[in-house]
């Protein structure tokens, strides 16, 4: 599990507050500390991430993803017709665009994360 | 592990779709509803969420017209001699309606109100249809509930 802190970020914390610049520690994979109380806590060998120009925030779920769906010619080709391999190359690329829009959990109906 | 229930169009190795629902999209427009609505009649008639009651079941869209139809479902499941006895009490098919999950991707706002007057919020949950023709062009715009945050975690049992 991860211990590491985040410093220089942007944080959003989810709760609808305006976004603070600041650091966050995380300890074991648990966030458990946020603002001076995490950099006082933070130990010297700690590893740091450095979040300067970004944002930390919780992960956002998004439960109704298509990873495998673009811009397809009809319907029936991305619900039926595409080969598997195409449509792992969209989901591939469709999870990184996720991802960076800071999405960690979704419920997709033909794939599951 | 919850089960995502999604409609879809008519396939080359299925039946021929209905002719009706032949163009103008309305395989996906209207069509996906209907499939949604009967996956929850069924579901509810067909006893499955009496014999699998900790399945965790999340039906696509809003549950289609569900919310438009609930009163009619609820009705039949009291009064109709083919509806299974377990429902036959007030208030039994709306129990078992706010047991099933679903995303909020109804595309109108006074639709998920009825939705959620109807089913309750604390089986609601944010979904987008990412990468789909009708996702939100414009998220800035969406400020789901908190709750909605809550129920996600509650189902994908993230603590």
């Amino acid at each position: 599990m991860t211990t590491a802190i985040i410093r220089n970020g942007r944080i959003v914390d989810g709760t609808g507050a305006a976004p603070v610049a600041g650091s966050v520690l995380i300890e074991s994979g648990t966030v458990t500390a946020v603002g001076t109380e995490a950099d006082a806590r933070a130990s010297e060998s700690i590893r740091e991430i450095d979040a300067t120009g970004q944002t930390v925030m919780p992960g956002l779920i998004d439960t109704h993803c298509h990873l495998s769906f673009d811009d397809a010619g009809s319907n029936a080709e991305i619900f039926h017709q595409r080969r598997n391999a195409l449509s792992a190359l969209v989901a591939s690329y469709n999870a990184r665009k996720l991802l960076r829009a800071g999405v960690t959990g979704l419920l997709d109906p033909d794939f599951s994360a | 592990m919850p089960l995502f229930i999604h409609p879809s169009p008519a396939g080359i190795d299925g039946p021929a779709g209905d002719a009706n629902l032949a163009d103008h999209d309305l395989d996906v427009v209207l069509s996906f509803a209907a499939q949604e609505t009967l996956a929850v009649a069924r579901l509810i008639y067909g006893g499955v969420l009496d014999r699998h009651p900790d399945l965790d079941i999340c039906v696509s869209h809003g549950g289609g017209a569900t919310g438009y139809l609930v009163g009619r479902m609820a009705l039949a499941a009291r009064k109709r001699p083919c509806a299974p006895a377990a429902l036959r009490a007030d208030g039994a098919f709306e129990e078992r309606l706010a047991r099933l999950w679903f995303d909020n991707h109804l595309n109108n706002e006074n639709s998920l109100a009825l939705l959620t007057r109807l089913v309750g919020d604390d089986r609601l949950l944010f979904g987008t249809n990412f990468a789909g023709w009708d996702a939100p062009e414009d998220l800035g715009s969406h400020r789901p509930p908190r709750k909605l945050a809550d129920n996600a975690r509650r189902l994908l049992r993230i603590t």
